[in-house]
């Protein structure tokens, strides 16, 4: 007897369709699965065949064969087992193939029958969707993560004599995935970032850091350690618009892939914040390993990626990061296959301006060499720092500016007029690929960022007096959009340009 | 053609022969035929080097004079020995005067009134600025700058030198093929062509450690008087100091803020009376009986926002966070004119986010 049961396979965040196909003949009893199945597919023979005995059901004692087509493309995970288990019950007799259909089964198998969660769920979904696919089975504990998508026929089942029940008597139903609300999810659990209000002092670096934000520009910040920075960086994610339903969408995608989902929300609500450490391996930042899985620069898609000490990662690491800032994706190519995942993110470095630390600090002093302070520095290439809009130096805070009462803006103060700017700024590119600022080109620099007379006399002076360096022009530019966007004007005023001028100490000679 | 006397001198340097022991041959043999005798193994060289006498007379065998005069000639470098007419009486009055030096540049500026400004390689920025103002006004009323080529106080002051069009002798500590530090070989280029580059040491020879104190007392050799802008407890600048007292040149010295640790050792000279202490480059130009050029002040217009920032900024170096917390302007508005007052040349910013006038 022959089954057919479609299940959906996934290369990187696209899903495609599997058919899995059980032939059962007679012959000495075995099982086999064919098809280009990673270890966990092999393995899911024991699981299959445990759970259907132990699930109370007839086990056929034949030569089974399992093809997942098609069958040239590797195949990894074990989403496979509750397809693979309905195809042998349904060519065994067991489950009535004809009621099978077009419906798509995602599921892990346990051994005593029960179906457990699988990760990558809602990438599948969509895919699947677009492919014209309505009908699904996926494991309970998905539920949520199966409930944001729309105009499907998503059922949830626990166990394995639960879904063959249902198939024999009409019943038994098993339960369908209602469609939540992204709005009213988000209003009903507020993210909880650290305040900009309990940052005290440090007022450049805010102002700095609300510009990033309005213009989705990466920040570098340069100051000795305890100043604050790391801090700093935490608050951000506050400040930052909050995600729309798509955007949220692409981040659980990416997170269900990589199993980073937290199923009791089923999807992603706020921006993600991610801090690698410096000694992870270049392969779990940017992506990578045998099963291509996500690295936290696609894990940190729609979000901030956060380099602590950036002098401190491998120059390697640090030169990957070129492609993903430019076209905010990364495409990771290996023998096997070429797999694409989104990776579209805010950067906010900190650093040291010296290799101790204390460069320009009034409290401690600086025991480096010239040559010292010069290596350290020279590990970041002319072409990352390219990508870096804003520099900003954090000094200490004193001991007065940790007692002070004074209440500094609290974040969601600050998060106003940044959605206002964003506003601005989504109305200036619609229809073409840009959101921000930030990501202008050459010819949208040029048509956005005109200068009148007077800003033009600002920038040569500027770059006549304060000895600024050739690739800090056109950052100056885009800071200059953003200000002025923040400040609601229409065109960029000498003062915006003035103070866009501040954020770019590390162009500033004095550095040596 | 390198005269006999001269080459003893050059093969000694070859050699690196500290100074004592070089003076200790000649005078034994007087220097046209001390070579000789290197040759023939007389017995008080033979005694005399001990050990090492092998090594010099294989080498003696060996030196080709036609092709170092050829590489002199070749780089323009120059040199003059210790026997030489325009070697500086006050050089030899030192415990080691040098017995050769070689030279790239217009020599006739060691007759020139010479002052050394020497200080600290990791200047502060107070530091820096004192060089800097001190240096300018020095090289303005004639004075030729004399310096390490090092970095910090003494990049600064040849920089400033060399800005103000003026003279400016660079001694190093090693030989002319071994620049160091490497990052100062332009700032040595420039001074080939406008000032003067000055070494005891062979052109193949590699600083060492001892190279840069034993330089400094030919910074003090040449020098009228010593500057020492900004220096630590334990800065090799001091080594100048004691070089010009031994001398008998006036040491002056800027003092700094007490709490500082860059400053300990400037502060200290002054202290122990070593050093004659001075605010302004007027007291040095005093001490030589020049009257300073007036220097006209520019009048400075400020808007509300600048004046108020101009107000808190002369008490001193200030962060951003305080001079927002004292004027109580805006964050964005600050920062716009703290850039316009940077372009105008009214204030600095400095590492750190720190702003001074």
């Amino acid at each position: 007897m022959l089954a057919k049961v479609l299940s959906f396979g996934l290369n990187g965040i696209d899903g495609y369709k599997v058919t899995v196909e059980v032939d059962i003949s007679a012959g000495l009893p075995k099982f086999d699965i064919v098809g280009l199945g990673d270890t966990a597919i092999k393995e899911a023979k024991e699981r299959v065949r445990s759970a259907i005995r132990n699930s109370g059901l007839k086990y056929p004692v034949s030569s089974i064969t399992c093809n997942l087509a098609p069958a040239d493309i590797k195949k990894e995970g074990t989403f496979y087992d509750l397809s693979i288990a309905v195809a042998i019950l349904s060519a065994s007799g067991i489950i009535d193939y004809k009621r099978i259909g077009e419906t798509i089964f995602l599921g892990e198998l346990s051994l005593n029958g029960e179906v457990k969660k699988v990760t990558g769920l809602l990438p599948i979904l969509i895919a699947a969707k677009e492919k014209g696919y309505k009908h699904f089975i996926v494991p309970k504990e998905n539920y949520f993560e199966a409930s944001f998508i729309s105009d499907i026929d998503v059922k949830v089942v626990k166990s394995l004599d639960e879904l063959v029940d249902s198939y024999k008597c009409p019943d038994i139903i098993l339960e369908k995935v209602m469609t939540s609300n992204y709005e009213a999810l988000k209003q009903s659990k507020p993210t909880s970032y650290l305040d900009m209000k309990n940052v005290k002092g440090q007022f450049s670096a805010k102002r700095a850091l609300e510009i990033a934000a309005a213009g989705g520009h990466n920040i570098l910040m340069i100051g000795p350690p305890g100043s604050g920075k790391t801090m700093l960086a935490k608050c951000f994610p506050g400040i930052l618009p909050d995600m729309t339903f798509e955007e949220a969408l692409e981040v659980t995608k990416i997170h269900s892939v990589a199993g980073e989902l937290n199923l009791s929300d089923g999807i992603i609500l706020s921006r993600p914040f991610r801090t690698p450490h410096h000694t992870a391996t270049s392969i779990s930042l940017v992506g990578g390993g045998s099963q291509v899985k996500p690295g936290e620069i696609s894990l940190a898609h729609n979000g901030v990626l956060f380099l602590d000490e950036l002098p401190e990662y491998s120059r390697h690491f640090i030169e990957t990061l070129r492609q993903p800032l430019e076209d905010g994706q990364i495409t990771i190519a290996r023998a096997k296959q070429t797999v694409t995942y989104p990776a579209s993110f805010i950067l906010i470095a900190s650093m040291n301006p010296c290799p101790c630390g204390n460069f320009g600090s009034k409290k401690e002093e600086c025991r480096c060499t010239p040559a010292q302070i010069h290596r350290y520095l020279s590990k970041l290439s002319g072409p990352i720092m390219d990508r870096i809009d804003l520099h900003i130096e954090v000094d200490n805070v004193t001991y007065d500016d940790l007692h002070t009462n004074e209440e500094c803006e609290s974040s969601i103060d600050i998060k106003k007029r940044v959605d206002k700017a964003r506003k601005i700024q989504l109305e200036r590119f619609k229809g073409t690929k840009v959101y921000s600022n930030a990501k202008m080109d050459v010819t949208q620099t040029k048509k956005y960022c005109s200068l009148s007379k007077q800003c033009q006399d600002i920038l040569r002076m500027a770059f006549d007096n304060l000895h600024l360096t050739a690739r800090a022009h056109d950052r100056i530019l885009k800071v200059a959009r953003t200000i002025a966007d923040l400040d609601g004007q229409a065109e960029i005023l000498p003062q915006h340009i003035a103070e866009a001028i501040q954020y770019r100490s590390l162009d500033r000679k004095y550095w040596e | 053609m390198i005269s006999q006397n001269d080459k003893t001198y050059i093969f000694f340097s070859a050699m690196e022969l500290t100074v004592k022991r070089c003076h200790e041959i000649v005078e034994h043999y007087k220097s046209d035929k001390t070579l000789d005798a290197i040759l023939n193994g007389d017995k008080f060289i033979v005694d005399y080097l001990g050990e090492d006498y092998d090594k010099f007379r294989q080498k003696l065998i060996n030196f080709s004079f036609e092709t170092l005069e050829k590489y002199l000639n070749n780089k323009h470098v120059g040199y003059f020995t210790i026997e030489s007419e325009i070697y500086p009486e006050q050089l030899k009055q030192l415990d080691e005067p040098p017995y050769i030096l070689y030279y790239i540049g217009d020599v006739s500026l060691i007759s020139t009134k010479c002052l050394a400004i020497v200080g600290s390689r990791t200047p502060t920025y107070y530091g820096r600025e004192v060089t800097e103002n001190f240096a300018r006004q020095l090289v303005k009323n004639g004075f030729t700058i004399v310096s390490g080529l090092s970095t910090g106080v003494d990049k600064i002051a040849h920089e400033t030198a060399l800005n103000e069009c003026g003279k400016t002798i660079a001694v190093l500590g090693n030989g002319f093929q071994n620049m160091y530090p490497k990052s100062n070989i332009n700032l040595a280029r420039e001074i080939a062509q406008k000032g003067l580059l000055l070494t005891e040491y062979y052109p193949t020879f590699q600083a060492r450690n001892y190279s840069f104190p034993m330089r400094n007392r030919i910074i003090a050799g040449l020098s009228n008087g010593v500057l020492i802008t900004e220096a630590a407890k334990k800065s090799g600048s001091l080594h100048t100091k004691n070089f010009a007292l031994d001398l008998g040149i006036d040491v002056f010295s800027v003092p700094g803020n007490i709490t500082s640790p860059k400053s300990e050792g400037s502060n200290n000279i002054i202290k122990y009376g070593h050093a004659q202490m001075v605010t302004t480059p007027n007291d040095i130009l005093e001490q030589y009986g020049i009257k300073p050029q007036k220097v006209e002040k520019q009048k400075i217009e400020l808007n509300f926002d600048e004046n108020k920032i101009y107000n808190v900024l002369k008490d001193g170096e200030k962060s951003f966070d305080e001079i927002q917390c004292q004027t109580g302007i805006l964050v964005q508005t600050l920062n716009t004119c703290l850039t316009t007052m940077q372009i105008r040349g009214i204030i600095k910013k400095l590492p750190g986010n720190y702003y001074a006038i």
